[in-house]
């Protein structure tokens, strides 16, 4: 832990020397430094219980569950590359585990077939899509784990079942999470990384000081999961992340447990056509708020999906007393879609900062969670107008696009998401206590533009 | 339904009253009692007849009284039999001038057929309710006796029934509505055992220690006994009681006995048996056939279990055989019983199911309503012999083997509403239609090569070596599921999604426990002793020692697999209505491997070494003694199939109990007698419960706990019998019991990062309670009842779910005092018998009932669920035709009482939107409510 900050303080300096660079006209470029911890990984098989640091740029394989000890740290530096050989493979994490890729150069966890196939971008069955193959079991926190880091990472073609491998957390016969943690008092810090293809939810968190932002998510769940899933003791930010083609929602937060209330603050989050999957009718499609979760939820961007977003009433009431949320963009081809902006049987209030405007399409009076037939005049309205993604849809189903490929969610001049964000309130942050500079979280702060791509790039930076 | 069910018992009660009445008045008669010479007690069905006109004469009554009417004038010779005693008969001279005789009886024993009877020391009938009277009164310890003459005569036709009727005793049930396990004084089965023929049994459930008492038949039993207080020649391990199962052994007059019977279940008149055959079901999973690495496809399973077929009023069947003689004579004995048993049970039930989570405040919340119809075949099947040998008057040998099976196949279709998922009101919202098919074999096997030896007449050495195998197969247990969702739109129409398929798991699930034990007993009981005694007023006096080691080992198997519904083109297509192999894939190799690796599958072994010592002693020739102490070795071992990195993978655990008691019992007189007891005892936890298991649940984590302690208790009776005649009998008793260390499975909060659901020891418990049994005998008719009072009290950790200062919504862990799990503060039994010896006529109507307890625990406080008290009517009938054969029915469940689960919390649930139906009460809310129908049999028996 010495070495780490030793490290880290270094790290700051140079931070700093390279920020002075202004006044001048040279194109100064220095190596990156690369975070270490332990001894150099030097052999490219891991199996059993490891530690220490894959190098940068380095491609290393595991064909069976590996460990990373109570105590112990794994580090991938940037530009590292993890293949499976096995789709047991997997991380085990009892310890800490750091991936911590750049922008220039990310991190991969994938298959080794996966590393080789080209992500298509055509419509493609999902009972035959390779991005539901799970190559690889994920990476599976233990009670124990302190801190878990993935920045700038590719988690593609992941998940699978417990299966012959029993692990905390689950019980036999449980499908696998892509990353799972559970640590109340532990830090989860998941960063401008990108999930692809999952066999069930992206993440779940059943406990943890959290912040997962600016990430990516596609293909999650064959039929059952959703992109975030997060439960009692769960505390902090879900922002900037763009999630496609969920089975189930794109972020979800429930109190079930009993632990420290969980209170999650979802904003600036870009959501499309989820919820077309789900194994059984009426499971969610962008947004969820369950049974005594709480938290906020503004500035979002919901396109296509099943249900907007849903506050649970009775039996399952979610924390209603401490839940703020508007600023939401609805958008939807069909009146399938647009009758369930406030999706029916649910306690979600209609606010005025909302679009489009409740009272300009819900019956008069209304009251929550009821059923209503949208005019016309809403649907197919307020197209957000993303870079390359033409609305209405140009797919003969709304759950056939499921991933991003060569569309472009930014938004262009003249989106109605411009400008109508709200800005009035804080994220959670409540990851403050890593402030290493190689580790700690950036946090992007709420933005006057809805959606994960803010017009001034301080969004997701995909 | 009540109504129907009151006119019901009008209509027996008529039926009793006109027995009663109906007594024809002759001329001649003769009257007339038959008694014991010695003890002057009334010997209950005692035979007497003419000499050469067999067909005049009687059997005596509960008071050792007969009649015979309608003589003819004439010399007559009248003989009287009874068995165990000498013949004697008495001439008599009926005259035109008398119409009113008088003849009286008093029988000796006949000492040498009393020697033969290897059953006991008693002249008694092994199966009569006098020897059961007897065992009661000269036992050293308190006990209460079934007799198999009872049995016979009662609606059950399972031990497990038969133990409601005994005082002190209620039963859980099954889901198929029969008792299944026992609960004694209050105790939980955890805290009971269970003996055949005094030798314990392993269990075949996978879990616990106890035996599921629904797989004994009845009529293989001679008697059954509830032990209460433990003597040191005792295993250690109950704190409730003991339930010893004696089976039939063979008496010096050969049996040879069939019983044929049929009968229907009520609720399958009402709606139809569902059947799938048990064919279709694939006794070995796939993992175990092929390896643990095999990748199954969905093409490897058999999908008929879920094609049901409709049978209307399926017939029950049940025969039973006894055959018995000895041999080289009297010296060789051989007895051959075989029971089978196959009835339909149907079971209907609403069951709200409460959110784990409660609302804030612990305010109950419900998450789905369950409709569901079980439609139950059960199957048993139970053989036993024994064979003895006198090899002369001092040593004997037996060989004892019993096999029983009980084969249960369950259809179960539930209708399953949930109502936290877009219901906007009843009837909208997400709708699963589940079906189940279960399939579960379990067996027992005993047998027990027994020797008896007298040395110099005054020592005694008993030994038995015993091999025990318990087995249970739950193979490929599956439920079916289709989804749809009912909503409504903005113009109210009814808008239902297509059925698509859910997830299809598939269990398969076995464990066996094998029971190596060898138990020595010597006793020694010296005149020299009486005689250098004599003067401290000490007689009888009896030294023994003993003791056992057992062997046990245990093995589980669990493995599923999940099969996941495929979807085309991204959406589960609408159901056909078939169930095929293509509509379902293995999610990712893993998932078609199953999951034979998790904390389920694990082996574990027992040793226990234990030996005693004991003195008995008459003193004053009123006060018997018996003291001693027992001292008991556990040795546990576990070993799981997890990875070498769980924590826990293996482990052993070792203990030692010195168990002392005291039994004291002051015999008044020859009918009465004041006991008291004090023994210490203990009671393991379950072969699971040590094992540092996790079970991830939705809310909780379910974990074991290699840290817990066995329970230890102090018990004390205090009981004052008296038996004014032979069957008549009031016992007054009171006892208490200190449980140190109970155990049960409650809410842990550990820091903010776990809660988990753990067996954990509770400081101390205790339990005490009253019993009172009153049995009286008026002529032909007999009366009998027992009351239970029991009031224990447990302090454990539960959750509370609330609001905190800071408006967090926070679990703190608080503690709740209540009664222990079982518990009812009031059980009782009543019933009425009439009985016409000389009509070979019976009728009793039995009932039963059993006070509010809690059935199952809530890790949140308050939120326990309990039992309303439950009354239960059962009615029996026989009549003997020409002495050699027994008509008989019997109806249980007369009144079709429901099983009524509530919690005791206000019920914010009677109106509004969140309304839930059937709810009657605003103090309560009723989560459950099960109906099983009424039973009925009808049958012969033959008796050669």
């Amino acid at each position: 832990m010495k070495k780490i900050y030793l490290m880290g303080v270094a790290v700051g300096l140079l931070a700093s020397i390279s920020s002075c660079k202004k006044s001048s006209d040279e194109t100064v470029t220095l190596s990156e430094p690369q975070f270490q911890a332990g001894q150099a990984i030097t052999h490219d098989t891991l199996s059993g219980s490891v530690k220490g640091t894959m190098l940068a740029g380095k491609t290393y394989y595991f064909a069976t569950p590996v460990t990373v000890n109570a105590g112990d740290t794994l580090v991938m530096q940037s530009g590292v590359k993890l293949l499976a050989i096995n789709p047991s493979a997997q991380l085990v994490v009892k310890g800490t585990f750091l991936s911590l890729g750049t922008k220039a150069s990310p991190n991969t966890i994938t298959g080794v077939t996966g590393d080789q196939t080209v992500k298509s971008n055509s419509i493609i069955d999902p009972s035959s899509d390779p991005a539901f193959t799970a190559q690889w079991g994920g990476i599976q926190c233990d009670v124990t784990c302190p801190l878990l880091v993935v920045k700038w990472t590719h988690l593609d073609y992941s998940g699978g079942n417990v299966g012959t491998n029993p692990i905390v957390g689950y019980k036999s016969g449980d499908d696998l999470f892509t990353i799972l943690f559970q640590n109340p008092d532990g830090v989860y810090i998941l960063e401008d990384s990108w999930i692809y293809g999952t066999t069930t939810d992206g993440t779940r968190v059943k406990g943890g000081k959290i912040s997962i932002m600016r990430n990516t998510f596609e293909k999650i769940a064959y039929n059952d999961g959703e992109a975030v899933n997060v439960k009692s003791g769960t505390v902090g930010d879900m922002a900037y992340n763009m999630i496609i083609g969920t089975a189930k929602n794109g972020l979800k937060a429930s109190n079930k447990g009993g632990l420290t209330q969980c209170n999650v603050s979802m904003y600036n989050n870009t959501m499309v056509n989820g919820g077309y999957r789900s194994i059984d009718p009426a499971r969610g499609g962008s947004m969820n708020y369950e049974e005594g979760a709480k938290g906020i939820a503004y500035n979002n961007i919901i396109v296509n999906c099943r249900y907007g977003l849903r506050i649970y009433g009775t039996p399952t009431v979610a924390d209603t007393l401490h839940l703020f949320y508007g600023n939401t963009l609805n958008y939807g081809d069909s009146a399938s879609v647009t009758n369930q902006y406030y999706p029916v049987g649910y306690v979600t209030k209609p606010m005025t900062t909302d679009i489009p405007l409740p009272s300009s399409f819900l019956p008069n009076p209304y009251q929550l969670g009821q059923a209503y037939t949208s005019p016309s005049s809403i649907i197919q309205a307020n197209n957000p107008k993303f870079v390359n993604f033409p609305l209405p849809q140009n797919a003969p189903h709304l759950r056939d696009v499921n991933s991003i490929g060569t569309s472009n969610f930014r938004l262009q001049a003249g989106s109605p998401a411009i400008g109508k964000g709200n800005v009035a309130f804080s994220p959670i942050n409540s990851v403050s206590s890593i402030t290493d500079p190689f580790l700690k979280a950036t946090i992007s702060l709420p933005n006057g533009d809805l959606g994960a791509y803010p017009t001034d790039g301080t969004g997701n930076q995909h | 339904m009540p109504t129907c069910g009151m006119r019901s018992i009008i209509k027996f009660i008529i039926l009793f009253v006109l027995f009663f009445i109906v007594q024809t008045i002759s001329a001649a008669t003769i009257q007339g009692h038959i008694k014991d010479v010695e003890t002057q007690e009334a010997l209950i069905g005692a035979i007497i007849r003419e000499k050469n006109q067999s067909h005049i004469g009687a059997a005596t009554d509960f008071d050792g009284g007969f009649i015979i009417k309608n003589i003819p004038t004439g010399e007559y010779t009248f003989i009287v039999g009874h068995l165990g005693y000498l013949h004697q008969s008495k001439s008599i001279h009926i005259t035109n001038d008398m119409n009113h005789y008088t003849l009286n009886f008093y029988m000796v024993h006949d000492t040498l057929t009393a020697e033969v009877v290897i059953t006991g020391s008693h002249s008694y009938g092994a199966e009569s309710d006098t020897l059961a009277r007897k065992t009661e009164q000269n036992a050293d310890n308190v006990i209460n006796v079934v007799s198999a003459n009872t049995i016979q005569i009662l609606p059950d036709i399972t031990v497990a029934n038969v133990l409601q009727r005994v005082s002190g005793v209620s039963i859980e049930r099954s889901s198929n509505g029969d008792g299944r396990y026992a609960i004694v004084r209050g105790m939980d089965p955890r805290y009971n055992y269970t003996l055949v023929n005094g030798i314990k049994i392993p269990s075949p459930d996978n879990k616990n220690r106890y035996v599921p008492l629904d797989l004994f038949p009845a009529d293989l039993l001679e008697r059954l006994e509830v032990i209460k207080a433990l003597t040191p020649s005792m295993e250690g391990d109950a704190i409730g009681g003991v339930v010893n199962m004696v089976m039939k052994s063979a008496p010096y007059t050969p049996i040879f006995n069939v019983n044929l019977a049929t009968g229907y279940s009520q609720m399958f008149f009402d709606r139809s048996y569902s059947k799938f055959d048990p064919n279709s079901i694939q006794k070995t999973s796939l993992g175990e056939i092929h390896g643990q690495d095999y990748q199954a496809s969905t093409y490897d399973f058999n999908y008929n279990n879920f094609t049901y077929h409709n049978i209307k009023a399926p017939i029950n069947g049940i025969a039973g055989i006894t055959l018995a003689k000895r041999f080289f004579k009297n010296k060789f004995g051989v007895v051959l019983a075989g029971s089978y048993q196959n009835t339909y049970r149907a079971t209907n039930s609403v069951f709200f199911n409460p959110n784990t989570q409660p609302l804030p405040g612990n305010v109950p919340t419900f998450d789905d309503i369950y409709l569901r119809q079980y439609s139950t075949q059960l199957t048993r099947g139970g053989v036993h012999s024994k064979l003895d040998y006198q090899i002369n008057k001092n040593h004997t040998i037996s060989l004892y083997n019993v096999y029983l099976q009980m084969n249960e196949l369950q259809t179960r279709h539930t209708i399953d509403t949930a109502l936290s998922i877009s219901r906007t009101g009843t009837g909208t919202g997400n709708v699963y239609l589940l079906d189940r098919s279960r399939f579960q074999k379990q067996t027992i096997y005993n047998t027990t090569l027994q020797g008896n030896h007298t040395l110099a007449g005054t020592v005694k050495i008993n030994w038995s070596a015993v091999y025990s195998l318990a087995k249970s197969n739950l193979p490929d247990w599956s439920e079916t599921s289709l989804t749809k969702n009912v909503s409504k739109d903005a113009n109210g129409n009814q808008v239902i999604t297509p059925e698509t398929l859910g997830y299809l798991p598939r269990r398969w699930q076995h464990n066996s426990d094998e029971d190596k034990s060898g138990y020595l007993n010597l006793s020694w009981s010296p005149a020299s002793l009486d005689l250098a005694l004599k003067k401290l007023a000490v007689s009888k006096v009896e030294l023994s020692a003993g003791g056992m080691y057992r062997h046990k080992t245990r093995d589980n198997y669990y493995t599923e697999y999940k099969l996941t519904p495929k979807s085309n083109g991204g959406i589960i297509p609408p159901f056909d209505g078939a169930f095929t192999p293509d509509k379902y894939l293995f999610i990712s190799q893993a998932a078609s491997q199953g999951s034979p690796v998790n904390p389920n599958t694990y082996v574990c072994s027992e040793n226990i070494l234990a030996y005693y010592g004991q003195i008995k002693f008459l003193l004053f020739s009123k006060l018997q003694v018996l003291s001693g102490v027992r001292i008991e070795n556990t040795l546990q071992k576990f070993e799981t199939v997890m990875p070498s990195s769980f924590a826990g993978k293996s482990g052993s655990i070792s203990y030692t109990d010195m168990l002392p008691s005291l039994h004291l019992k002051y015999m008044i007189n020859s009918k009465q007698n004041l006991r008291f007891s004090y023994f210490k005892s203990i009671s393991r936890p379950s072969y699971f419960e040590i094992i540092p298991y996790n079970i991830q649940g939705e809310y909780f984590t379910e974990a074991g706990n290699p840290y817990l302690k066995h329970t230890q208790a102090k018990n004390f009776d205090l009981r004052y019998e008296f038996f004014p005649k032979a069957l008549d009998q009031i016992l007054v008793g009171v006892f208490y019991k200190n449980i140190l260390n109970p155990i049960e499975i409650a809410y842990v909060k550990s820091g903010t990062s776990g809660s988990l659901l753990q067996p954990q020891n509770f400081g101390t418990a205790t339990n005490y309670g009253f019993e009172f049994v009153f049995t009286k005998f008026f002529g032909k008719i007999g009366f009998t009842s027992n009351y239970t009072y029991t009031n224990s009290s447990i302090t454990t950790d539960k959750a509370y779910y609330y609001r905190d200062d800071n408006n967090q919504l926070t679990t703190s862990t608080v503690r709740q005092t209540r009664p222990l799990q079982g518990q009812s503060k009031h059980i009782a039994n009543i019933s009425l018998l009439y009985k016409n010896q000389t009509k070979g006529l019976e009728i009793l109507l039995a009932y039963v009932y059993t006070g509010r307890r809690i059935v199952q625990l809530s890790p949140y406080k308050d939120l326990d669920y309990w039992q309303k008290g439950m009354s239960q009517l059962d009615f029996s009938f026989e009549k003997t035709i020409k002495k050699k054969f027994t008509f008989y029915a019997k109806i249980t469940n007369i009144l079709n009482s429901p099983l009524l689960v509530e919690i005791m919390q206000p019920n914010p649930y009677r109106s509004g939107s969140n309304v839930l139906y059937g709810q009657t009460r605003d103090d309560r809310i009723l989560v459950q409510k099960e109906y099983y129908g009424q039973n009925y049999l009808l049958g012969i028996r033959y008796k050669f």
